[in-house]
């Protein structure tokens, strides 16, 4: 019985190795049984004990300290940051957008035009040093991110190709802070207006950084590098130690003046990789790991976050181009099946998505792709047909001479996208259009969609398979996916009702109106089919039970979200 | 033989410069390092510019290399890609390797001498093929397979026989580690164990074979069979007559070996989560990080060139018939 266990372990282990070196670059699942996952285990929080370290192995190591920057914008930051940095609004495990209590205490939007919002600071917020959190804060974070020049601050000209080294700040995003006018208020009332409307701007101001620590541009560029860590804070928690390409601890920052944290510490262990895992786990040197990799051993929170698979057609390829070719596959599609054969194995819960801009358990979700959720495979020959197009010997339409012959392209070694690939040639092969596997090892197969030039004529695919990741800012973060000139807009898909829609959505100041108008775009996106959704994907989250209520936060928001709020089970 | 050194070394660094240019411009050619910032549709292209011209990718890859050789020349061995110094992230790991390809070839060695003897002066013995068994099962057998098997009964089951975690799976010490001497050699101790038996006893299998072949050689050489016939004592013959020159090939074989050893044994490094010169390398492949990589190359082939050496020298001053 021991050995049969001990087999059966390495048997998985071997599997979970095997994927691993697999999936190298692109994100990636491995099946999994149902019924392997679990829920938090909750407790109020008077009843949860004071002490205790929890150890996370994070799968990668911060490359600096500075979440804003382009160098150091990575997941592994993230996650740590929303402990240490504040922000205005957070988003919650239900991908709804909730103002941070503990720095605000109020943020309204009090002037449609010219859209003015204005933010109370509470009176308590301060960072760890004493100095108060104030609009100066504001201020600064606005300017650095702005894409203008700010001389004070020692920027160069943004627009100046030549400008000197270190004057450009390094800026992962200025979308939103450059459609700001004007901050003002340098106490607890902040008052931002905006020159263009922004109807996202509840994602500006988070994270925010210290003004009087970073002081200007160089400040922001260098100020937080690898060597130098950050011992301010304005969240529960502060770092304390660390140690390059092993650990960072964070203990809780005693003056914060929400609720305050009860473990005693939290380590983050990095350079840790799968197949390492699951007897780290068990040996007790891990509680918790920052997976995107499932880990069969170590039972799982599984939730569905903001990311969906998907197809894309290069609409640059003449057959493609063609609207009757996009309709015949969507109908030959039966993408009930496909998530039944593929990621139903991850959870029960998981289903199709028919909406490309809302997710499934999102409330704004509307099912605009029903029609397509089955194969219908005589609609699909009779669209084919009507367009002229006839079947030749070999089952596979054509016209003109020219066969309905396709290449699939995905991120060669995630076992999961290469049965979704099989699964749809077999489909498609139904309806008579000829499906040809043309995967690119790893994370590799983005240059083919995604061409170094920047010019999409140069993109080498006729199919692609491949994830989105949202955030709850639908609108903003959507239009480059569907307009002209948008850097993510592989496809080449232009249609000016969608540019207009998103336009208006974008700069829309009525939450009600950016959901109808995404939901409308997302109808026109159906008429046109560049892209078919397939599914939500799941995020699992492995945790040890002894750590109390550790709820994943699907959101960008990662693992750690409510760390103070945990507390260590006592054996 | 100084003749012979020098002349080898000058040829060493020949052969280093033409490796840098070679791995510089490969890397180079493979891709736009930059590509993770261009794919984030929000970073501004004044951000990408600047860092465009931050690592020099606006200049020829003739330039950059010319660029790369002088810094490194004058001892600095540049940033990554993200910025962060590479001189001391590449002491660490060169640390990490160092501790664990010196127990383990010390181990390995005295197990493959003790194993390789005892099996030649056994020869056909059932314990000569109980060695002989462990040998192929160890070369073949994966080393991930072998580390997780040692994870199992070398660590989980040993912490809980004595119910607490004196055996570790991951890591080269806990982290913050803190506490008298004796409390952090015994942590290193419980990180270093498992890796370390890992590497030895992939070495061990290959050097025991090695080891007994030779020595069953030179048992069966005339100078042995004239020593036994001269009466002296069986264990003065096996060491002194047998041993020692049985040692001579066994040498030079460690030596190779141990050169490659520097670079990292990243498949043992990554299944026990160590930071040392294999993840190095990994990760500076991943990346597309020419200077990594290029300082990773030129440490490893110091190291790889220096026991070349050293394995011919070794062979010169062990057996004098190669000096004639």
């Amino acid at each position: 019985m021991k050995f049969n266990s001990l087999g059966t372990r390495l048997l998985v282990l071997t599997f979970t190795l095997a994927l691993v070196a697999a999936a190298c670059g692109g994100d990636d699942e491995s099946n999994n049984e149902a019924g392997s996952s679990t829920t938090a285990t909750t407790l109020p929080k008077e009843e949860v004990p004071e002490g205790g370290t929890v150890t996370y192995a994070s799968d990668q190591e911060p490359t600096g300290w500075n979440p804003l920057t382009g160098n150091d914008s990575l997941a592994a930051l993230t996650f740590l940051g929303v402990l240490v940095y504040p922000a205005t609004f957070d988003t919650s495990p239900d991908f709804r957008i909730v103002m941070n209590k503990d720095l605000l205490t109020s943020a309204e939007q009090t002037s449609d035009d010219p859209q003015t919002i204005e933010y109370k600071i509470n009176p308590e917020a301060t960072w760890n040093d004493g100095t108060k959190v104030t609009g100066k804060d504001f201020i600064y974070n606005w300017k650095m991110q702005n894409n203008k020049q700010d001389t004070e601050l020692g920027e160069g000209d943004p627009e100046d190709e030549n400008a000197a080294e270190g004057t450009v700040p390094d800026v992962a995003s200025t979308t939103g802070y450059e459609d700001i006018e004007s901050v003002e208020g340098e106490a607890d009332a902040v008052t931002v207006t905006f020159a263009t409307p922004y109807a996202d701007w509840q994602g500006l101001f988070g994270p925010i950084m210290p003004a009087h620590v970073l002081k200007d541009i160089k400040g922001w560029n260098d100020g937080l590098d690898t060597t130098k860590i950050p011992k301010f804070s304005a969240g529960p928690f502060q770092f304390d130690k660390y140690e390059p390409e092993k650990s960072v601890t964070l203990v809780p920052n005693e003056s914060f003046w929400g609720e305050k944290a009860k473990v005693d510490e939290i380590v983050v262990r990095f350079g840790l990789e799968a197949p390492a895992l699951p007897q780290a786990f068990e040996n007790t040197e891990i509680d918790l790991l920052a997976q995107l990799k499932d880990i069969p051993e170590i039972k799982s929170q599984v939730n569905f976050g903001l990311s969906f698979e998907h197809i894309d057609f290069n609409l640059l390829n003449p057959l493609l181009a063609d609207k009757a070719v996009r309709q015949a596959i969507a109908y030959g599609l039966d993408r009930e099946a496909l998530v039944a054969r593929t990621v139903k194995q991850f959870d029960e819960r998981a289903e199709v998505l028919n909406n490309r801009l809302w997710l499934n358990n999102q409330e704004e979700y509307e099912d605009h792709g029903g029609e397509y959720a089955k194969a219908d495979t005589a609609k699909a020959e009779s669209t084919l047909e009507t367009a002229g197009y006839a079947k030749g010997g070999d089952g596979i339409y054509a016209k003109d001479g020219k066969k309905l012959s396709f290449r699939i392209s995905t991120t060669g070694g995630n076992k999961l996208r290469e049965d979704t690939e099989a699964v749809i040639q077999d489909q498609l092969k139904a309806v008579g259009i000829d499906i040809k596997i043309a995967n690119v090892e790893g994370s590799d197969v983005f240059d083919k969609f995604f061409p170094e030039s920047g010019d999409f004529k140069d993109a080498d695919y006729d199919i692609a398979l491949f994830a989105w990741v949202g955030t709850p800012f639908t609108a903003s973060s959507n239009v480059s996916l569907y307009v002209p000139g948008g850097g993510q807009n592989e496809t080449s898909y232009v249609n000016e009702e969608v540019g207009t829609l998103f336009k208006e959505a974008v700069t829309s100041t009525d939450r009600a109106e950016v959901v109808a108008k995404t939901n409308q775009i997302d109808e026109v996106l159906w008429e046109d089919l560049p892209s078919i959704p397939l599914y939500q994907k799941p995020t699992l989250l492995p945790a040890r039970d002894t750590v109390l209520n550790v709820v994943d936060n699907a959101s960008t928001y990662g693992p750690l979200w409510n760390a103070a709020t945990w507390g260590v089970k006592k054996q | 033989m100084f003749g012979f050194v020098v002349r080898r070394l000058l040829t060493s660094v020949l052969v280093l410069f033409l490796a840098s240019i070679l791995v510089y411009v490969s890397v180079a050619a493979l891709g736009d390092p930059l590509a993770e910032l261009r794919s984030n549709p929000r970073t501004p292209r004044s951000v990408i510019e600047a860092k465009r011209r931050e690592l020099n990718l606006d200049k020829p890859i003739p330039v950059r290399y010319g660029i790369w050789l002088k810094d490194f020349v004058g001892g600095d061995m540049g940033r990554d890609l993200k910025g962060r110094e590479i001189q001391p992230r590449l002491v660490r790991a060169l640390g990490l390797t160092l501790r664990l390809a010196i127990l383990s070839t010390i181990l390995a060695v005295f197990l493959a001498m003790v194993v390789g003897v005892y099996s030649a002066v056994r020869q056909y013995s059932i314990s000569d093929y109980a060695f002989t068994f462990t040998g192929f099962l160890f070369l073949s057998m994966p080393v991930f397979w072998l580390a997780a098997l040692l994870k199992e009964f070398g660590a989980l089951r040993i912490n809980r026989l004595f119910g607490e975690r004196i055996v570790y799976t991951v890591g080269d010490s806990s982290p913050n580690l803190t506490g008298s001497f004796w409390h952090r050699m015994g942590d290193y101790a419980g990180h270093l164990a498992l890796p370390t038996l890992a590497l030895a006893l992939v070495s061990f299998a290959a050097w025991s074979r090695y080891q007994r072949a030779t020595m069953l050689d030179v048992l069966n050489s005339d100078y042995v069979r004239l020593a036994r016939a001269k009466g002296i004592k069986n264990s003065r013959v096996l060491i002194r007559h047998a041993l020692r020159n049985a040692l001579i090939p066994l040498t030079t074989v460690v030596a190779i070996d141990i050169g490659a050893v520097f670079a990292g044994a990243v498949i043992t490094e990554s299944v026990f989560g160590w930071s040392a010169m294999g993840r190095l390398f990994i990760n500076g492949v991943k990346d597309n990080d020419t200077n990594t990589l290029l300082a990773f190359m030129m440490v490893t082939g110091v190291f790889v060139i220096l026991f070349n050496l050293l394995a011919d020298v070794l062979y010169g001053v062990l057996d004098p018939r190669i000096r004639v």
